[in-house]
Formats: structure tokens, sequence, C-alpha cells
């Protein structure tokens, strides 16, 4: 075994053989704000959709904004670790793996936004049962299932070298029952040549098919808002503004996994500035494309003048113009500003803009949904304000707080299982590094 | 690990305690509540006279029906009858034609409804003064065209005189309410013509319910007249099954769009799995080599 391994897995694996007490206390902090989550749960089981925000006209509020929130998440990680490996990209290897497990866990928590939204649960099996496929739910529905597969293999499949690396470690110092999960999951991968080979080509092909999936899934996602006649939504690029808005909020959130894995685990050895600047540069050219379709879409319907058009975009820029500035101004501007000039171009300044990114993505996610069913075709007579606006509850945050913490505690649960960083893509960069170096030598 | 996630940590939980402290649910009030009653009469096709009070809770959320009250129905001071509001918050109560009603000096029938009140609902009492009315409807053709002929009496002292200067409609049931398909006042012989429109739907074979009805009028209440005729358009039958956006089957396009798309992931799906089959056999046999 080379040197460079060895060291690489000296630094890796002590996170899978011993467990900090500080790992157990922040796991235990996020265990205390789902319990809350639960708490705000039962709450609503127990007295209905009357303890949200949710009334007869803005039937979605934050559940909605969670889902979209998380799946956009899970199809940018989907597609930032797609292309990563399908163009070869030299420097993905310490990343690559944050992006294939933020798909996997923003995937796992995501549709259960649904669950909390939907008020007659026990009619969902009807979506399966007597689907409509002309719907756009039942696209999502199909899509999202598709999603959950394609996911789960590439994941499996970007983790067995890895785990047949942890098998043969006689050194390891863990449970025996994760020896025995390491054994079962290498299942017999031994690295041979023709191994390599079937893996390396079952890799390129599930690359390139959980980009392609990413795509078209959250399009069939951007589409329910787009095929709905309402203020707002029908739009014919809501399709590739998803898309776009969901790579930007999923660099966003690989950039600052990087920055916190960094520093926990002390990674400042893999993890260095060039990864941050490298994934800051692509969030640059993201947040461009980002403004630019935001803009595209609010200039054509601010020009458009439809009625419901022009006091939906009055209300975005009085009632809601602070949501409207942040999402749009402040959260796209300041990633382009911080990345545009070199001398900020610091890991913590990076965070930060990654942070803000994210957060605005979040109240765009918002503004998109809440003040268009604040603003019906057909507005109800004589009704109360609240029935009209929206203003989320305490259970509704407290069930997003618990989306969040189950987020922190699913990474956290699965950095004991398996290193944070792919041992094998590391090693395959080393053995590419050395090779070109030689190379050059010869020349 | 550093011990930075710790200080962190014990902010955080700070913050999460001192938040938690100000939220709690919200408890319901529990008071009185103040009903409204909707006291109505209807003098119906038979010349049942029915009396009804429709309880209700009035709250900012909109109208909350009362089920479960006992209103008592009274002709002046006299007991006529009681009857419970059922879930839609009604107390229907029918007048036995054979009770001699007693008349106020102006010969209107006075009547009352009353709620005397429980442990969670105010007392309320409704009050009307009805005079009795006598309506008839004769549906005829001439022509090809349909009329509705309606004729009102009512009781004086010199017998029984025409109802003039008064508004009648004619009426179709629909499924939500009745449509008013004529408007106009009585003339002084008592008597109106209504000419029927020709374009109501109606059932597979075209019979409409024809109504002639003082609705909610101030005097009478309501008073009204029934009649089947196929009068109306025969409701043309669901179209055959046809693919569209909008009906049961999918457009063809849409189908084999999405077939082809499915099948091409999910076999991608089978070929990534078989490839790790063949890598578990490839590790089976490394093993016995």
């Amino acid at each position: 075994m080379s040197e460079f391994k060895e060291n690489l897995i000296k630094d890796l694996t002590p996170e899978i053989e011993k467990t900090s007490r500080s790992w157990y206390m922040i796991f235990g902090f996020f265990l205390v704000i789902f319990a809350y989550g639960i708490n705000g749960l039962v709450q609503q089981i127990d007295k209905g959709h009357i303890v949200t925000g949710m009334r007869d006209n803005v039937v979605w509020g934050v559940y909605i904004v969670n889902f979209i929130f998380f799946m956009g998440l899970s199809y940018a990680g989907a597609l930032v670790s797609g292309a990563l490996h399908l163009f070869k990209t030299p420097w993905r290897a310490p990343v690559i793996r944050l992006a294939e497990l933020i798909t996997v866990i923003s995937l796992a928590i995501g549709p259960f936004f649904i669950f909390f939204c939907v008020g007659r649960l026990d009619r969902l099996p009807y979506l399966l049962a007597f689907p409509r496929i002309q719907s756009p739910i039942v696209w999502d529905v199909i899509a999202i299932l598709t999603d959950v597969f394609g996911c789960f293999i590439f994941l499996y499949i970007s983790f067995l070298e890895d785990f047949a690396i942890l098998r043969d470690r006689a050194d390891l110092n863990v449970a025996p029952w994760k020896k025995k999960m390491f054994r079962i999951l290498a299942i017999g991968y031994t690295g041979t040549e023709k191994q390599r080979k079937i893996l390396g080509f079952a890799r390129n092909v599930m690359a390139a098919m959980i980009i392609a999936i990413a795509i078209i899934v959250y399009s069939v996602l951007a589409w329910i808002f787009g095929v709905t006649l309402r203020p707002g939504w029908h739009s014919t690029i809501f399709g590739p503004y998803f898309v776009i808005a969901a790579i930007f909020s999923g660099v966003g959130l690989l950039i600052i996994l990087m920055a916190i894995f960094r520093k926990i685990y002390n990674l400042e050895k893999y993890i260095t500035l060039k990864h941050f600047v490298n994934l800051g540069i692509v969030l640059f050219v993201i947040a461009a494309f980002f403004g630019y379709f935001t803009f595209s879409d609010y200039l054509t319907k601010w020009y458009g003048s439809v009625k419901m058009d022009k006091i939906l975009i009055d209300k975005l820029f009085t009632e809601f113009n602070l949501f409207f500035i942040f999402a749009n101004y402040i959260g796209i501007l300041t990633p382009i500003i911080i990345i545009a000039i070199p001398k900020l171009r610091t890991i913590r300044n990076i965070t930060i803009a990654a942070v803000i990114a994210l957060v605005a993505l979040w109240v765009n996610r918002y503004i998109i949904i809440v003040p268009t069913l604040e603003t019906p075709f057909l507005p109800i007579q004589e009704t109360r304000p609240d029935w009209t606006n929206y203003s989320p509850t305490w259970v509704e945050w407290a069930l997003t707080a618990a989306g969040i913490a189950v987020f922190g505690m699913l990474f956290m649960i699965i950095s004991k299982l398996a290193p944070i960083i792919s041992i094998s893509e590391m090693e395959e960069a080393e053995e590419k590094r050395i090779l070109e170096l030689s190379k050059e030598k010869e020349s | 690990m550093s011990k930075a996630p710790i200080k962190y940590l014990n902010l955080l939980m700070l913050v999460f305690l001192l938040a938690s402290g100000n939220l709690s649910a919200s408890g319901l009030q529990e008071t009185k509540i103040s009903p409204y009653m909707l006291f109505t009469y209807l003098k119906d096709s038979n010349s049942s006279r029915i009396l009804q009070a429709k309880m209700t809770n009035i709250t900012q959320t909109g109208e909350v029906p009362l089920p479960g009250l006992k209103i008592m129905f009274y002709n002046n001071e006299t007991l006529l009858g009681d009857a419970v509001t059922d879930n839609a918050g009604n107390a229907v109560y029918t007048i036995d034609n054979a009770f001699q009603l007693f008349k106020s000096d102006d010969g209107s029938w006075p009547f009352t409804a009353t709620f005397d009140g429980d442990s969670l609902v105010d007392a309320t009492f409704g009050e009307l003064s009805i005079t009795d009315v006598n309506l008839e409807m004769t549906l005829s053709e001439e022509e090809g065209k349909k009329f509705v002929f309606l004729s009102a009496t009512m009781s004086s002292e010199q017998g029984q005189a025409a109802v003039t200067g008064e508004e009648i409609s004619v009426f179709v049931p629909r499924m939500f309410s009745l449509l008013p398909v004529g408007t106009g006042m009585l003339d002084d012989n008592g008597t109106i013509r209504f000419e029927f429109p020709g374009d109501i739907p109606g059932d597979s074979i075209g019979n409409v319910t024809v109504i002639g009805r003082f609705n909610d009028h101030y005097l009478f209440g309501s008073v009204e007249k029934r009649e089947n005729k196929p009068w109306g358009l025969p409701v043309v039958k669901a179209p055959p099954i046809y693919r569209s956006l909008w009906s049961t089957l999918a457009p063809k396009w849409m189908v084999v769009s999405l077939a082809i798309m499915l099948l091409g992931v999910w076999g991608h799906y089978t070929f990534v799995v078989i490839s790790l089959i063949r890598i578990k056999k490839e590790g089976s046999k490394e093993t016995k080599k």
C-alpha cells in the first residue's frame, strides 16, 4: 500500500473508530430540536391544520417551501457530483462525497414536508392507485420515486471501493457490526482489473443518468407551478429557472459543509482554499445565471401588465420588499462580489457568501409561493385578513427546524459509518498526479 | 474534534431555551355561544304549513350550525310542538292541517320559535307574522311555447280576494339552489303568465320541476306549487372516452414519452444492478482462487 494511501486512511478513519463527547453533544442538540418538531407534529395531528398558518386561500406555506428547497438541494448535489465525476474534474476528490451525501440526505427529508402539508394523508395512496398521468403532481411522484432509487444506487457504487478498503483494514478499531457491515456492503470487491472496469463504467452510466434525472425531476417540480394558471407561476422559464436555483443552493450548501467538516474533522490538508475558490467560481457563474433568469422572469411579467401580475409585483415591492431585496439582490450580488474580487476570496468570505446564497434561495422560494397564493384571480369577498394572508406558526417553524436537525443528524451518522472524503477518489487523484509528474519529467 | 463547537452549541442551546419559553399553544377560550336563529315559514305544494328554525353560531371563521338544540314552536301563546336541530342546525315542524290557528286582528298568524338556552348556548327566539295565501299554478303549451300561469288569492272579510301587486317568481331547482327563470308582479286579478324558457337543461328525458313561488315574502313567507314537466332539454350523455389533457385517458404522445423515459432510466438502473452482481461474482471467483 502506498504511503499516501496509508496516511489518508490514518487521517480519515479515526472519526469512524471513535466518537468524541462534542459529537454526542451536537447530536443531542439536534435531537432536542427534532423532539421539538415532533411536539409540533403531534399538535398538528391532534388539532389539524388549524395550528398552521395555512387557510383556504394560502394552502401552501413553509412546508412546501421546505419541500422545494430540500428537493433542490438534492438535485443540486446530484448534478454537482455527477458532473464532477463525469467530467473528471481534477480537484473533485475531497468534495464529491459531500455532494453525493447532500443528494441522498436531502432527498430523504424533502418528501416528509409534503406529508406535513397534506390534510388527508389517507388519500395519498390514490395517487398511485388511480394516477392521471396528465397531472404534474403524478409526474412528480413518479419522478421522485425514480430519483430515490437512482440516488441510492449512485451513492452505493461511489462508496463501494471505500467499503472494500475498510473491510481489508485489519487494524481498524471498530465495532464488530461495523466490520460485518463493511464486509457485506463491499460485495467481494477486491479491485481486480475486471471489477474496476465494471465499476468504473457503472459509475459513469449512473453519473450521466443522475444528471439527466436531476434536470428532469426538478423541471417537473417547477412545472407544478408553471402549468398552473396563477399570477407569477404561469411562466415558460420556470423549468430551467428552478434547475439553476437548485444548483445555486446546492453549491452553497456544499461550500458550507466543506467549511464545517474541514474544521471539526481537521481536514485542512485535504479540503483547501483551492476547493473553496473553485466551487466559489461555480457559485459565481450560477449566481449570474440565477440573477439573469430572475430579472427576465419579473421584467416580462411587469411589462405584460396583466392585472393580477401587476398586483403581485406591486405586492413584492411593498409588502414583501425586504424579502425580495434579500432574495434577489443581496443573495445574488454578495457571492458575485466576493468571488469577483480576488482579495476577498478567503475560505471565511466564500463560506459567508454561501450561507447568504443558501438563505436567500429559501426566501426566494417563499416569495414565489406565498405572495402568489395571497393574490388569487377570484378573491373571496368579506373574508378575514388571516384567510388571505399567510403567517407561519410555531408548529411550522418547529417542523422546519426538525428537518434541518435531521439533515445534520444523518450527516453525522453517515460520517461515523464511512469516511466523509472518498479514499478511493483521493487515491485515484494521487495516482493521476504522479503519472502527470512523471510524464513532465520524461518530456 | 476541536472545542469550538461546544462553545457554539452552548450558545445555541441558550437561544433555543429562551425562544421556547415564549412559545405556547394558544388555548381555546370557552365562552357561551350567542346563537343566531333564522325563522322561516313554507307552505308547500301539498298545502302543508312548515315552520323552520335554523340555529347557527356566527364566528369569525363563518357560520357554524348548532345541532341538538330543542326548539319550541308557538302560535300566539299556544305551543304547537317542538323539534331538535339536525346536523345542519335546522329544526323543522309541520303544522297539523286540522289545527285551528289563532289569527291576529289583521288576519295574520303570529308564530314564535324559542330556544330556552342551555349550559353552552344562550336562549334566543324568532317571530313571524304570516298571512295565508292560496297559490294555483297551471302549465300549458300554445303553438310550441310553454307558459306558466299563476293565480294567488287570500281570505278577506268579503271571502276570497285576489292578491294584487305582489312579486312572484317561477323557479327551477338546480344543484345548489333555485334558479329564477321568471319574476313579475301579480295583476289586478291576482294572476300572472310567464313564458317558460326553452333552453333549461332537464334530466335524461328532459323532465324539469317547475316551481311557482312567493319567495321569502314579507307577508306570506314562502308559498309554492311544484309540477314536473318534460319542458327541459334532455341532458346530453357524457361523450365517449377520448384522449386529452382533461379526460380520463391521457394523450398517446404523453403515455409514449413517459414510457420511453421510464424504460430508459429503469433500464440503466437494471444495467448498473447487473454490474454490481457481476462484481460480486468476480469477487467470489477471486476468493476461491
